[in-house]
């Protein structure tokens, strides 16, 4: 290993973006096994084409990584029954009044079933602007399209997602108003 | 600005990714405009939904251990064989036997791994905590907003010697202290931002590698002191709750 130094330097700078590019890959392939593959090879190729990365953001170039496998798993998987365990994380928790946990799961659910529901091009940019918090410039560089791209899709999908009969009726209930965004 | 051009803008608005005169005029119109602004707030409800109760996926543990044995693996084939992509049988069983996994290079920069992250159970610790004293209603124990208090007060019950710098000025008023006592323990300075409850959970230092993440809905934001490292946590925006770990990391 004579590179190994700097092998280990590409390992720390990716380590710490693993939850986003596991986050990235359980919303586009919709299933916590492959989304472990996809996220263990994406994470030896990025090491191994660690050179190729020169001023980008090291999160947005592993992202990018992830992302085109999870396509690549997409392309051959695609007849795939669907896992649905979105939930699964949430159901453990005893430390709630019943009620609130009820009404949490329910919001927690319903608003995940309609992003997991809409087209992987639409979901995607959704799930890299609101749960990652990425810009348009690194969601463009990410998904290889123009920010004009990426600012369309993310109005589509959000309009989908708007016109979904359960969320509209979360959208439009009395929620407590947010106070930033 | 007029409604046609309003709505084509509203999504960027939610995003606050407008240009400063176009904000301005787009606030301006939705002022005016009951129909523009009913679409702006519902464009930032929506938003809200997802940010607060779309799940965050946060990669198990068993992964994060196969990814690193993976890593060390390729490596060591590489050098002695040229690349070798993975086989997924083989990726499958390195990740049922990640944790049994032990070979000499491997065992040793695991541990640096390891050594250098701390365990996710400390997240979950930390919320669960938060959680628990926003429900009973007793946020902390020490109640004082004058820091002079809650300082040595939290010196003696924690032995820590943590910053509680007056942040009023931003918005953020002090509430007081209480102790974590964990594992691990902390010293958990309690401020309020109109009604959210920021808490300051502060610890020894374990390593460079916390990242901020999201549990429940709450926002867990960490930030280095020195030695030590202060683990924001709130339901409050992540906008506001970055703001708070600048402030109270200044002011130590």
């Amino acid at each position: 290993m004579s590179d190994g130094s700097a092998r280990w330097q590409s390992i720390e700078a990716l380590v710490p973006h693993l939850d986003a590019a596991y986050n990235l890959a359980r919303w586009l392939t919709r299933n916590h096994h492959d989304a472990q593959d996809v996220v263990q090879d994406a994470f030896v190729r990025a090491i191994r084409f660690a050179d190729a990365r020169t001023n980008s953001d090291p999160r947005a170039w592993l992202l990018a990584i992830v992302r085109n496998a999870c396509f690549s798993w997409l392309r051959r998987n695609r007849p795939q029954v669907r896992v649905t365990e979105l939930t699964d994380d949430l159901v453990d928790d005893d430390a709630m009044p019943p009620e609130v946990l009820v009404e949490r799961l329910r919001l927690t659910r319903t608003v995940n079933e309609a992003l997991a529901a809409l087209p992987v091009h639409l979901r995607e940019v959704l799930v890299l602007r609101e749960l990652e918090d990425l810009s348009y410039k690194d969601i463009a560089l990410i998904v290889n399209r123009p920010v004009g791209t990426v600012m369309s899709r993310l109005a589509r999908g959000r309009q989908l997602l708007r016109e979904s009969p359960l969320v509209r009726g979360l959208v439009l209930a009395s929620l407590p108003e947010d106070d930033g965004a | 600005m007029r409604c046609d051009e309003a709505s084509r803008v509203i999504e960027a608005a939610a995003d606050s990714a407008l240009a400063p005169a176009e904000s301005a005029a787009f606030g301006a119109h939705v002022a005016t405009c009951p129909s523009c602004a009913q679409g702006y707030a519902e464009a930032r409800r929506l938003k809200s939904l997802l940010r607060t109760q779309a799940t965050r996926h946060a990669a198990p543990d068993a992964l994060r251990r196969a990814v690193f044995v993976n890593l060390v693996q390729d490596q060591h084939e590489e050098s002695q064989h040229g690349p070798v992509v993975a086989a997924p049988a083989r990726r499958r069983a390195l990740l049922a036997a990640a944790g049994a996994f032990a070979s000499g290079v491997a065992t040793t920069l695991l541990v640096q791994w390891w050594g250098a992250s701390r365990p996710p159970e400390t997240m979950a610790t930390i919320v669960a905590d938060h959680l628990g004293h926003l429900q009973d209603d007793r946020l902390v124990t020490l109640a004082a907003t004058d820091g002079h208090k809650v300082k040595p007060w939290l010196t003696r019950n924690a032995g820590l010697g943590v910053p509680v710098p007056d942040l009023s000025a931003a918005g953020f008023t002090l509430i007081g202290g209480r102790v974590l006592e964990g594992p691990p323990r902390a010293a958990v300075v309690v401020y309020r931002i109109r009604e959210h409850v920021v808490a300051a959970f502060v610890m020894p230092s374990a390593g460079p590698l916390d990242v901020a993440t999201r549990l429940k809905g709450i926002n867990v934001v960490p930030v280095a002191l020195g030695d030590l490292v202060a683990f924001a946590v709130s339901d409050v925006n992540e906008r506001d709750l970055r703001r708070f770990v600048q402030l109270y990391s200044a002011g130590s």
